[in-house]
């Protein structure tokens, strides 16, 4: 039942807001003058029509009208006025008419003729003759008669509400308003609670003098003030968003007190939104090594919206562990799918330690959310250390690692001079001790390679990494060197 | 029945019968030829669409004749052809703005202006020659209309159609009392649709916009 009542209203509803409305103008009476009029009748018309369901302007609001636009003649209408009464009086049809003739003697006779004119293009639609007089009533019984002027005017009556163009009517635009703009203006679209709302209209029609609207901003059932602006037709107005989210109309609202009628023009809306974004940050490329995200090369940010929504703008900023900026960056709209850093700042090559990664976003409405990141950036090369021991006549190399990224990979190759591997070992951590046996040290030739989980690799000569190695045979040259000035010098001496 | 008892021969009756169905006929005849019309020159090429429909002139005693036939007239033809009709109020600013007084009737000079002004097509102006409430039977009342219609050439103002037209309320009497037309308006409306009529059937053409 209650779904049946629920379309029903709708039904009604839809109805009435196609009808379009009509201004029914006082009509002329040709009695002994051109200028009489027949309020009576005219306002039995207009009653006709409210009752056939549609939106029918007062007669008294006509009366008005037809005062402030100085209208002295009746049953016609210059186009001008039928215009302006579509912008005055919103009526999208104008009903004028003559009643040719009203006698009651020497037989009582009526005559009408109706002009149903659309007030868009000031175009006759639709137009009725009617004329009824008591020998033309007459029946064969002479029953029911009409006998009185009244009589025939219901007779009229009836007539006019079945020729009535009803088609016509419920054509029109449904819900159009006939108040037109030539601008309009909802700024900004999307906003948070409380914040300040501007909204701007001009108004294709200038009205002047006692005929100027009152015009007010309308949303959500509260009027905010319109402020006219000199050109006479541009209304701006301001007023605090809702605290509530959700999408609000706007619509100007323009009222003629002196035509008690109001028209409503939407003008656009805006949506109040006080939830933030939530943004997260996925970093690739990195090693955990203590607990901490390091890289040496190039790292991957992916930004991650936790909650979908369209975003207005983003930065991505570097902070140094001092809290100094190093670089950032930002876009407008939607986040890109993944930013690579290759340890780069705005001054150039970044130097090793600790940085900060700042995501700052902001959505439509300009709620903040922010993600940020601790990372390491370590490009030093793998630090391994070497000693030589000496066990009676073996010897052993000794090697460890004094850096603080773990090693990935080692190796450690000796060779004679001649090329004859004395040893050679590899692994994955240190420290280690290799024994060379009773190798010739003077010989020793080889590297030591070693690479941490970055990735950053070390090539030393065994040479560098054991100067034990160097010393002797250093030593015995200089002291060949020495014995043979010492020679020289005794020969010369 | 026998003739003889009418005191006339048979050939008398038969003659008197012939009579009085070359006089019905005759009537039939005259009642059909009217609205009289003539074409001085063509219509302007087709489609046709604005009209201006002028104030009548009003040559007879009945106050507001050339009102109730103009007003009838327009609203007749807008609704046989419709066409795109200049407001009556366009119409009226026009003449006040060349100072024509109502119930005069503006010169072809005048015509030219209107038309230009107007932006019609065709001019249609006309002039009630007569109209009057006759009494009928029973006390009822008999209208009785002259009608004179023209149709003008918007831009030059010169004539094109002229129609002419008479008729009175008891013509349209069927049986008994009905039919009979008893009021000016219902015959301005009868007269218009007969003339409106007979324009299309020579070859006005209604406007489709």
């Amino acid at each position: 039942m209650a779904k049946y009542l629920i379309m029903l209203c709708c039904w009604l509803w839809v109805a009435v807001a196609q009808a379009a409305s009509v201004a029914v103008f006082p009509l002329q009476e040709l009695g002994e003058g051109r200028n009489d009029a027949n309020l009576e009748l005219t306002r039995e018309l207009a009653r006709e029509l409210t009752r056939g369901d549609h939106p029918v302007v007062a007669v008294d609001t006509v009366l008005a009208f037809m005062a402030h636009n100085r209208i002295r003649t009746l049953g016609h209408l210059e186009s001008y006025h039928i215009s302006r009464a579509r912008t005055d009086l919103g009526a999208a049809y104008v009903l004028v008419g003559t009643v040719s003739q009203r006698r009651e003697r020497p037989e009582p006779s009526l005559g009408l003729t109706l002009n149903l004119i659309r007030t868009s293009d000031a175009r006759t639609v639709w137009t009725h003759v009617g004329c009824v007089s008591t020998s033309e009533e007459r029946r064969l019984l002479g029953i029911g008669e009409p006998r009185t002027i009244a009589g025939l005017q219901r007779i009229l009556l009836a007539e006019f509400k079945q020729e009535w163009p009803h088609h016509l009517l419920r054509t029109v635009q449904a819900g159009g308003s006939s108040v037109l703009l030539d601008m309009a203006r909802v700024e900004p679209r999307q906003l948070r609670p409380g914040e300040e709302l501007r909204s701007q209209a001009r108004l294709r029609e200038l009205w002047t003098g006692n005929y100027q609207p009152q015009v007010s901003f309308e949303v959500d059932g509260r009027t905010y003030p319109a402020k006219l602006d000199d050109d006479g037709r541009t209304y701006s107005g301001n007023w605090p968003a809702q605290e509530d989210d959700g999408s609000y109309p706007v619509n100007l609202l323009i009222e003629w007190p002196d035509y008690q009628r109001s028209e409503k023009v939407p003008l656009g809306d805006y949506r109040v939104d006080g939830s933030a974004p939530v943004v997260a940050m996925e970093l690739r490329g990195v090693q955990q090594i203590d607990g901490e995200a390091v890289f040496n090369r190039q790292v991957a940010i992916i930004p991650r919206l936790l909650v979908r929504k369209p975003l207005s703008r983003w930065r991505l900023a570097f902070y140094a562990e001092s809290g100094n900026l190093i670089g950032d960056m930002e876009g407008e709209g939607s986040l890109p799918e993944q930013f690579v850093w290759e340890g780069r700042s705005s001054y150039g090559r970044a130097d090793d330690g600790r940085y900060r990664i700042v995501l700052n976003v902001w959505d439509l409405a300009g709620n903040p959310a922010r993600a940020e990141h601790w990372l390491g950036l370590n490009r030093s090369l793998p630090k391994v250390a070497a000693t030589l021991e000496s066990h009676q006549d073996a010897f052993q190399v000794d090697l460890s690692h004094e850096g603080k990224v773990p090693l990935d990979f080692w190796r450690m190759e000796l060779w004679t001079r001649e090329g004859k591997l004395i040893v050679r070992r590899e692994g994955q951590e240190l420290p280690v001790s290799v024994a060379l046996g009773g190798a010739d040290l003077d010989d020793l030739q080889g590297f030591v390679f070693a690479r941490d989980v970055l990735g950053n690799q070390l090539r030393q000569d065994v040479r560098e990494l054991l100067p034990a190695l160097v010393q002797p045979v250093a030593a015995e040259a200089e002291e060949e060197e020495q014995r043979v000035l010492s020679e020289r010098w005794v020969d010369e001496f | 029945m026998n003739s003889d008892t009418l005191g006339m021969p048979r050939s008398s009756v038969l003659y008197l019968l012939i009579m009085l169905v070359v006089l019905v006929l005759a009537g039939c005849a005259g009642r059909n030829q009217l609205p009289l019309q003539r074409q001085m020159a063509p219509l302007p090429p087709q489609p046709i669409c604005s009209i201006a429909v002028l104030p009548f002139a009003n040559d007879s005693d009945y106050l507001m004749a050339d009102a109730i036939a103009s007003k009838v007239f327009a609203s007749r033809l807008q609704d046989a052809g419709h066409y795109l009709l200049t407001q009556a109020g366009d119409i009226q600013r026009a003449y006040r703005q060349l100072a024509i007084m109502p119930g005069s009737s503006p010169d072809l000079n005048q015509l030219q202006i209107i038309g230009g002004r107007l932006n019609t097509r065709l001019l249609i102006t006309g002039s009630v020659l007569e109209m009057r409430e006759d009494r009928g039977d029973h006390g009822s009342i008999n209208p009785f209309m002259v009608l004179e219609l023209a149709i003008r050439d918007g831009s030059s103002g010169e004539v094109l159609w002229t129609t002419f037209h008479r008729r009175q309320g008891s013509e349209y009497k069927k049986t008994m009392h009905f039919g009979s037309i008893h009021t000016v308006t219902g015959l301005s409306r009868q007269m218009a649709d007969e003339i409106i009529t007979l324009w299309f059937r020579k070859g006005l053409v209604p406007c489709n916009l």
